[in-house]
C-alpha cells in the first residue's frame, strides 16, 4: 500500500458522506433564490414545490415500498377543493384548511386499505380509479364543485400582518412546508419504518417471516403518500386561488408519475428534480416549443429505456465515476474496495 | 319507458365498441403481461386517421380499413421497437405507454385541434329506423356499429376456440414457458397479439366515433372504460371482457341518464371493490399479481 493512502481515503469517505447533502443543500439556496426572486419564476418555483410536495409522497411509497400510485392528482384536488368548498359553505380560512386536512387523513385512513391488499401493476390500476373517481366527482357533481369552471378562492388564511393574499408570504409558507417535509421524509426513510418499506420492497416474504408486520408498513406508507398529496393541494388552492377538475385529470397523475421517474425513484432528491424539470416543461418550454408534451413524452420514454435511476442515479453514478478515477490513483490496494455502495434507487423497473 | 328502451340499446350499442377496445387489452395483457395505457390513445389515433382518409377518399369503409391498418403497423412498431428495450419489466412497460400516451395525444392536437369532429356514414346507415314498439326513432348508424361489434366479437371467439393460433394464443395466457418449450415461436405470437390488439383498438376507434365522438380526452375515458371492463371480467378472458362490457355500458348509459351527477365515478367504485375483494375478475382464474 502506498504511504498516505488511508489519509486520501478517509477525505474521499467523508467527501462521500458530504457530497449528496452538499449538493442538496445547493439546490435548495438555487430553488430559494428563484422562490424568491419577486420575479415571474416566483410563481414558476412556487408551482415546483408543491408538485415536488405530492412527488415525494408518491416516492415515498413508491421508490422506497415499490407501490406506485396513478391516482396521487386526485387526492392533490381533495386537499384543494376541501378548502375550497367549506370557504364556500361558510368556514373561515383557518377552518377550511383544518376541514381540509381532517378530510384528507380521513381519505388516507381509507386509502391505506388499498395498499394493504394489492400491490405491483394491480396497486397502480386500483389507485388510477381512485383518481379517476375523484377527476369524475370533481367534474360532474356541480351542485357541489362548480363543475369545469371549478371554485374560486378568495379568503386566505392570515396570522397578523402575514396574510396568503400576499405573494411573497405564499412563497414563504410554501418553502417552510416543503423544507418541514422533506427533514420528515429524511427522518422517515433513515427510521426502522423506513428501512423496514424499503425491505418489503426488495423481498416482502423475507421481511415477514422476519416477522415484520408488512401490512403495517404498507398501511402508514400509504397514509403518508396520500396526505402529503393532500398538503400539497392545501397549498395549490391558495398559490392558485382556483381549484379546477383540470387539476385532477389523468395527465396530471401522469405528470406526478414522470416526476418521480425522471427524477429518480427512490430517492429523497429525486421527485424535487423531477418536478423543476416537469414545471419548466410546462411552463417554460412550452413557450418556445409548441409540442412541449411530446418532447417531454420522448424523454421521458428515454428515461425509461436508459435511466431507470432518472436523473438523481444519473448523478450518483456519475459521482461513482468520479469516485473511480481518483481512487484509481491510490493504487490497486484500494482499488480492491467496494467504492459506493451501490444505488438504491431504480431497481423497480 | 320509451327513454329507458332507447338508454338500453345505447348501453349495447357502446358495449359493442367497448368490448372491441377491452378484447384487445386483455389479450395484450393476458398474453404478454403488459399493462398498454396507450390503448386509449391508439383507440383515438385510429378514429383521427379514418377521418382524414375518409376526407380524402369519400368512402368510410376506406377509412375504416386505414385506422385499423395504421394502429396494426403502431403496434408493430411498439412491440418490435419499444418493448424490447424495457428488460421485460412490467412496471417500465406501463410507464413507457404512459409515456406514448402524452406523445399521442399531443401529436393528435397538433395535426387534428382541439375541437371534436365528426364521421358520417354512408347512405342508408345515416338514416333512421321507427322501431315497432312505441314508436322509436334510432339511428341505423347504431345498429350497424352493434352488428359489426357482434360480427367481429364471433370472429374473435372463433379465432381464438376454433384456430390451432387460437389454442396458440389461449396456451399463451395459461402457461408462457410451456408454449415456447414447444417449440413454439413466441416472439411471433407476442407480435401477432400486440398487433391484433392495437389494430382492435384503432377499429373501434372508427367505429366508434358515433358513439363516443372524435375529441382529445376521449382517449382516457376509453383507456378507464376498459380498464373496468377487464378487471370486472378478469384480465387475460376474453369471455370477462364480453360480460364485463355489457356491465359497463349499460352502468354508463343509465348512469349518465339518471344519475348525472356521479355517473362517471360510479362507474369505477365496482373496479376497486373487485381489485380488493376478488382481483383475479369475475371469470378470471389466476392473480394477476
Amino acid at each position: 500500500m502506498m504511504p498516505g493512502s488511508d489519509a486520501r481515503r478517509k477525505i474521499l469517505a467523508t467527501t462521500d458522506k458530504t457530497a449528496g447533502p452538499l449538493a442538496g443543500l445547493a439546490a435548495l439556496v438555487v430553488i430559494a433564490i428563484f422562490l424568491l426572486s419577486g420575479t415571474y419564476l416566483s410563481t414558476v418555483f412556487e408551482d415546483v414545490l408543491i408538485y415536488a410536495i405530492a412527488a415525494m409522497g408518491l416516492d415515498f411509497l413508491g421508490g422506497y415500498g415499490g407501490l406506485v400510485s396513478l391516482g396521487q392528482a386526485g387526492f392533490l384536488g381533495l386537499g384543494a377543493y376541501g378548502v375550497a368548498i367549506a370557504e364556500v359553505h361558510g368556514f373561515g380560512p383557518w377552518a377550511a384548511v383544518g376541514i381540509a386536512f381532517g378530510v384528507v387523513l380521513g381519505a388516507a385512513a381509507v386509502t391505506g386499505f388499498v395498499a394493504v391488499r394489492v400491490s405491483g401493476i394491480t396497486y397502480v390500476i386500483t389507485t388510477l380509479a381512485i383518481g379517476q373517481i375523484m377527476w369524475g366527482l370533481s367534474y360532474q357533481w356541480t351542485s357541489m364543485t362548480g363543475g369545469d369552471n371549478g371554485i374560486p378562492v378568495t379568503t386566505m388564511p392570515s396570522i397578523g400582518s402575514f396574510t396568503l393574499s400576499n405573494q411573497q408570504d405564499v412563497e414563504v409558507t410554501t418553502l417552510v412546508v416543503f423544507l418541514v417535509v422533506l427533514v420528515l421524509l429524511m427522518l422517515m426513510v433513515r427510521s426502522p419504518f423506513g428501512l423496514s418499506l424499503q425491505g418489503m420492497k426488495s423481498n416482502e416474504r423475507r421481511l415477514r417471516a422476519l416477522g415484520y408486520q408488512t401490512a403495517v408498513q404498507r398501511y402508514l406508507g400509504c397514509v403518508v403518500a396520500t396526505t402529503l398529496a393532500g398538503l400539497a393541494g392545501i397549498l395549490y388552492v391558495f398559490a392558485n386561488f382556483l381549484i379546477s377538475p383540470s387539476a385532477l385529470e389523468f395527465s396530471q397523475d401522469g405528470f406526478l408519475v414522470l416526476m418521480v421517474i425522471l427524477g429518480g425513484m427512490g430517492s429523497i432528491w429525486g421527485p424535487v428534480l423531477g418536478s423543476v424539470v416537469i414545471v419548466l416543461f410546462q411552463q417554460e418550454v412550452s413557450i418556445y416549443v409548441s409540442r412541449w408534451q411530446t418532447l417531454m413524452g420522448a424523454v421521458f420514454i428515454a428515461a425509461v429505456v436508459y435511466t431507470p435511476g432518472g436523473i438523481a442515479g444519473l448523478l450518483r453514478a456519475a459521482h461513482r465515476v468520479l469516485h473511480r478515477v481518483t481512487l484509481g490513483r491510490l493504487g490497486d490496494a484500494a482499488r480492491q474496495e467496494p467504492a459506493v455502495s451501490p444505488a438504491s434507487g431504480g431497481d423497480v423497473l | 319507458m320509451t327513454e329507458f328502451i332507447v338508454q338500453t340499446i345505447n348501453g349495447f350499442t357502446l358495449a359493442g365498441v367497448i368490448f372491441l377496445v377491452s378484447s384487445g387489452f386483455t389479450l395484450i395483457f393476458g398474453v404478454m403481461r403488459v399493462t398498454s395505457l396507450m390503448h386509449g390513445a391508439v383507440f383515438l389515433l385510429g378514429g383521427y386517421v379514418a377521418y382524414s382518409v375518409i376526407g380524402a377518399l369519400h368512402n368510410f369503409f376506406w377509412g375504416l380499413a386505414a385506422g385499423t391498418v395504421a394502429m396494426g403497423a403502431l403496434g408493430l412498431l411498439v412491440e418490435r421497437g419499444l418493448l424490447p428495450l424495457l428488460r421485460h419489466s412490467e412496471f417500465a412497460e406501463l410507464l413507457a405507454t404512459l409515456g406514448l400516451v402524452f406523445v399521442i395525444d399531443d401529436v393528435s392536437l397538433a395535426i387534428w385541434g382541439g375541437n371534436p369532429l365528426n364521421i358520417t356514414l354512408p347512405g342508408v346507415l345515416n338514416d333512421s329506423t321507427t322501431l315497432p314498439f312505441h314508436g322509436i326513432v334510432y339511428p341505423n348508424e347504431r345498429f350497424f356499429i352493434l352488428g359489426v361489434s357482434v360480427v367481429v366479437a364471433v370472429a374473435l371467439y372463433a379465432l381464438l376456440r376454433r384456430t390451432r393460433v387460437g389454442a396458440i394464443i389461449r396456451a399463451g395466457v395459461d402457461d408462457r414457458e410451456m408454449v415456447s418449450a414447444l417449440g413454439i415461436n413466441v416472439r411471433v405470437v407476442f407480435s401477432a397479439v400486440f398487433v391484433l390488439g392495437t389494430a382492435l383498438a384503432g377499429f373501434a376507434g372508427v367505429l366508434g366515433v358515433p358513439v363516443v365522438g372524435l375529441a382529445p380526452g376521449n382517449d382516457v375515458t376509453i383507456l378507464l372504460l376498459a380498464l373496468a371492463v377487464v378487471v370486472i371480467g378478469g384480465l387475460g378472458s376474453y369471455e370477462g371482457a364480453l360480460l364485463g362490457s355489457v356491465i359497463i355500458a349499460l352502468a354508463d348509459v343509465y348512469g349518465t341518464a339518471y344519475f348525472p351527477a356521479v355517473s362517471y365515478s360510479v362507474l369505477f367504485i365496482p373496479l376497486v371493490v373487485v381489485l380488493l375483494v376478488r382481483p383475479q375478475g369475475l371469470l378470471g382464474r389466476r392473480s394477476m399479481a
